[in-house]
């Protein structure tokens, strides 16, 4: 709800990218996996990893992370699109591991990864 | 002077709540009442910092300011040099723009597509296979008994779909109705159900087939289906079998997960089951305020509904081949103009990475990521505030979307920036000639 209400104002707005750097866990998986709320973790799959501001999602969610859809997850999404043009990007196998003190990239850090050498887009 | 309009038509998503009552003084919106967290955050907020008010063209690192005629002819001829230029985008805009943009897209010979391909196009898919039984909202309103939410989270995503239309909403001949929600997770919509199932990642396939059996009054000789315990199944089948109107509302949780518009074959086959007992309609919550009608117009003026390539001078249409992720990872395209959209913020990292490779055109009210990484930015006006037209539904009912206020000085819609474009391509191809 709250990624959707400041997406509205803009996606440099400071709300919106503190809605969007962040993960859900419920609190049997905290717990398992040994993280503190508000504690940075790694996300992992097979196709890259990215580190997110966890938090405590109240409600049944055994072994699942929820995160928003966002630029910092679109590296870690399943890019196969099955040949029917759309890519996978939900349940997607994933290990999430604490990382403590973990630097969140900042949006500018993050578009430079995606823009290479072309351009530094002005950042 | 304060002036009220009444009845206006919310352009934020597919829902189109058309009972706003929006308050403008002064050229200014002050105040909105009916609407719904996002629809006050955009209409209270859209003028923000983040408005772009002059057409820029990329000079190296920075922007520099220009005409809208100097960023038309540049962004015209970027385009009639590619080959095989991207057109994508079109949710979030008017069915009169999105009418020019396929008319540009067939000039040009380029591919056409718009964001049902990263969401809802396993959806159009399915209902290609196996048909679609539907119905409007009003009707669900007014008749549906049981309402079922399958991978969608309305009360986060579509704020007032409950309160308007399903479980929170009083028809005229039904009041009450029961709630479920499958989903991978307890989402806040989940708490309010009368039957919340929890499946495992991955597995609605297989929990709807499992349904069609039992509906049938079939046994399963397993235990579990996806987790669930086959007596939990069985009390939704019952649920199903014994409503009057039942209506299965469903998200991204069945387009975007393993199975994709085979998910989707599958509960369209369990609704067309559930017919021959009952009466039951299937819908899909459709996201962005026009992404509905983007797929109406693109079946009109193309004969298909996304994904649409005018290349070999006809429409085509193979999603899997002609869509736009998968031209952007096979690194085919060699111009893109987007609109009313922000790939760079959405797409799987690959695409992305392949789209700001390409002469990039945005036109967006907002300085989106991918504007900031664009060759060209074209700032058009908010359609359904600063411009009228039409938008449709997810039910596929058109709404019109109505003028508020006046745009910032100069600044013109995105129908009117696309039929610049448009003259201009046709002026070079003929100059050409």
């Amino acid at each position: 709800m709250k990624q959707g209400f400041w997406k509205e104002q803009g996606k440099f707005s400071e709300n919106y990218l503190e809605n969007v750097t962040v993960c859900y866990l419920d609190e049997d998986s905290m717990k398992k996996l040994g993280i503190e709320e508000g504690e940075t973790v790694r996300i992992s799959t097979k196709h890259g990893s990215t580190i997110l501001k966890a938090l405590k999602f109240h409600g049944e969610q055994p072994n699942i992370v929820f995160v928003p859809y966002s630029p910092w997850i679109n590296n870690i999404v399943n890019p196969d699109t099955n040949g029917v043009g759309m890519p996978s990007l939900k349940g997607i196998p994933a290990e999430v591991e604490p990382v403590k003190g973990g630097h969140v990239l900042k949006l500018e850090e993050l578009l430079r990864g995606i823009l290479g050498s072309r351009n530094d887009g002005g950042f | 002077m304060m002036e009220v309009f009444k009845a206006v038509t919310c352009p934020v998503c597919a829902c189109l709540c058309d009972d706003l009552e929006v308050t403008v003084d002064k050229g200014k919106i002050v105040d909105v009442k009916n609407g719904c967290a996002f629809s006050k955050s955009k209409l209270l907020n859209y003028n923000g910092k983040q408005r772009v008010l002059k057409p820029l063209i990329r000079k190296g690192n920075d922007f520099a300011e220009v005409s809208y005629d100097e960023a038309v002819k540049q962004a015209a001829k970027l385009l009639t040099e590619a080959n095989y230029p991207l057109f994508y985008g079109w949710s979030m805009t008017s069915c009169e723009a999105i009418r020019v943009g396929i008319e540009l897209a067939e000039e040009i010979g380029g591919v056409i597509d718009t964001t049902s391909t990263i969401c809802h196009g396993p959806s159009t898919l399915g209902i290609q296979d196996v048909g679609l039984v539907s119905s409007t909202l009003g009707q669900v309103r007014h008749r549906a008994d049981l309402i079922i939410y399958w991978g969608s989270n309305p009360l986060i995503a579509h704020p007032r779909h409950m309160e308007r239309y399903t479980v929170f909403s009083k028809g005229r001949f039904q009041e009450k109705r029961k709630l479920v929600v499958v989903d991978v997770r307890e989402t806040e919509t989940a708490k309010k159900a009368d039957l919340f199932i929890r499946i495992e990642p991955n597995k609605d396939f297989e929990v709807l087939q499992a349904l069609r059996v039992l509906i049938r009054d079939d046994e399963l000789d397993v235990e579990k289906v996806a987790g669930i315990p086959v007596a939990t199944l069985e009390r939704l089948a019952e649920m199903m079998v014994e409503c009057k109107f039942g209506a299965l509302f469903f998200g991204s949780g069945l387009t975007m997960t393993e199975g994709k518009n085979r998910n989707v074959d599958a509960a369209i086959s369990l609704i067309r089951d559930l017919n021959r007992i009952t009466k039951f309609i299937i819908m899909p919550m459709r996201g962005h305020f026009n992404v509905t009608g983007a797929d109406m117009v693109f079946t009109w003026q193309t004969g298909f509904p996304y994904a649409v390539d005018f290349s070999m001078g006809y429409p085509r249409y193979n999603p899997g081949e002609t869509s736009a992720i998968d031209i952007l990872l096979r690194q085919e395209s060699d111009a893109a103009l987007v609109v009313a959209s922000d790939p760079v913020a959405t797409l799987p990292r690959k695409a992305a990475e392949h789209l700001v490779k390409n002469p990039l055109i945005v036109v967006d009210p907002h300085m989106s990521v991918t504007a900031k990484m664009a060759d060209i930015v074209l700032p058009s006006t908010f359609v359904g505030i600063e411009a009228k037209g039409t938008a449709y539904r997810m039910d596929n009912v058109p709404l019109p979307l109505k003028k508020i206020v006046e745009p910032p000085t100069g600044i013109l819609s995105d129908e009117d920036i696309l039929s610049k474009i448009l003259f201009e391509v046709r002026r070079l191809k003929e100059n050409a000639s």
